[in-house]
């Protein structure tokens, strides 16, 4: 027994390692997303236009596919807006009606964050998804409460005493969500930045808690703070860290 | 077995198999990580904020170990006098929590993300992972073996707590300063 004891130990932790993948690849959120991003893309071109003109929110069902978002869209059920599931794994981006800044809300597996920014102050906030909708909370009471439905996320932005409604089509990288912290020449430096497919983009970088003059990085590239470039790193990479 | 009579015989060959089987691991879980597409999810331990947040804590725990083992081989050879009876089970003991500690970590490092080379950061915590499996498998493999050089454990040893130190540094502490001390 003692002189197998060192291999039991290697044993034992490639069980666990197994146990782990096994458990991974059976709750794996694949299989859900595929069906969350068709169900979606009909309503991503719809949504897009929406957001140029808040007052067609309702009706813009019957409005034509923005032909740049999405071309696999018009196939699509419309059943499944109706009853809705709440994704295991989604992302929404979109605008803020009425004050130039942009929002994504991005789930998984239940955990919800979001991310406000018009450039000049920004939102993390974090919560919950269920029940077919999420609800966020982040620093100085700003708070998100947003229905997902037909592949986008509708909702309510509070932030600093005041409210804004939103609508957030799915969006699909190099679109959406990213983040980035790093320790450039002993700064602590903290970015986010949202995409939309129509090439909307925004963001802020903090160097030491303040704003720094940083150009946004094209989707996919690297931003250069203080000389060093920068990685963004998307909502898996930095689930973890929110 | 003719234990004390075996144990003079200095056969450095009975390290080649340990060594060989380290190097396979340690090139093996490199390949891995390199292939397999990352799948941006893993399942791990729960009660935590995140999964960088459960990585840090796990990590920190093991490092911690870590320590108790450079000082109880310390001890259980003799370089510091001390007389712990039972500080060899306590050394094999820790030791073995502080390896089951850092599997759901580099499952998550390994499934979930991969191996990265975008920064030094991340590029020499890649390496370093894929090196303390092999070192630490090699390890465990040579201790039942007869005749060993003296310096075969303890430097085995001693490279296997190097390289969790770097991984800790490199990810760990990396976590506590630019993201914040969170649960």
């Amino acid at each position: 027994m003692k002189r197998l004891g060192p291999v039991h130990t290697l044993t034992a932790g490639a069980v666990m390692a197994l146990a782990l993948a096994a458990l991974s690849v059976a709750t794996s959120p694949a299989a859900t997303d595929t069906r969350a991003q068709t169900a979606s893309a009909p309503r991503s071109g719809a949504a897009s236009v929406a957001s140029t003109a808040p007052e067609t929110a309702s009706k813009t069902a019957s409005e034509g596919p923005d032909p740049a978002s999405a071309p696999t869209a018009s196939t699509a059920p419309e059943a499944t807006e109706s009853a809705a599931p709440t994704p295991v794994r989604a992302d929404y981006a979109g605008r803020v009606k009425g004050n130039g800044g942009l929002i994504a809300v991005s789930i998984r597996e239940g955990k919800a964050i979001a991310y406000f920014c018009d450039g000049r102050v920004e939102a993390w906030l974090k919560g919950r998804a269920e029940n077919g909708g999420v609800t966020l909370t982040g620093p100085h009471a700003a708070s998100v409460t947003a229905v997902l439905r037909g592949g986008s996320a509708l909702g309510r932005l509070e932030i600093g005493g005041r409210e804004w409604n939103f609508t957030a089509p799915t969006v699909r990288r190099p679109s959406g969500l990213y983040r980035a912290s790093a320790v450039v020449r002993g700064a602590s430096v903290k970015a986010g930045w949202i995409y939309l497919d129509d090439g909307s983009r925004v963001g802020l970088t903090l160097v030491d808690g303040r704003p720094a003059d940083v150009p946004i990085p094209p989707p996919g590239g690297k931003a250069t703070v203080d000389g060093q470039p920068i990685v963004p790193r998307s909502v898996d990479e930095f689930m973890g860290e929110m | 077995m003719n234990d004390t009579q075996a144990m003079r015989r200095v056969t450095p060959a009975a390290l080649l198999t340990p060594l060989a089987v380290g190097a396979l691991v340690a090139v093996g879980l490199g390949v891995y990580g390199r292939l397999h597409a990352p799948a941006g999810y893993a399942v791990g331990v729960a009660g935590f904020s995140g999964a960088l947040a459960m990585k840090t804590w796990l990590t920190t725990g093991a490092v911690v170990l870590g320590l108790f083992q450079a000082a109880s081989a310390l001890v259980m050879w003799g370089r510091v006098k001390l007389d712990v009876p039972w500080i060899g089970a306590a050394h094999r003991w820790s030791g073995r929590i502080a390896f089951l500690l850092t599997i759901p970590v580099a499952f998550h490092c390994l499934y979930a993300l991969g191996i990265g080379y975008d920064t030094p950061r991340v590029l020499v915590h890649s390496l370093l992972g894929c090196f303390f499996y092999g070192v630490f498998t090699a390890k465990m493999l040579a201790l039942p073996r007869r005749g060993l050089p003296a310096l075969a454990l303890p430097l085995l040893g001693g490279l296997a707590f190097t390289a969790l130190t770097g991984l800790w540094l490199t990810s760990a502490l990396w976590f506590l300063t630019t993201v914040g001390v969170t649960l």
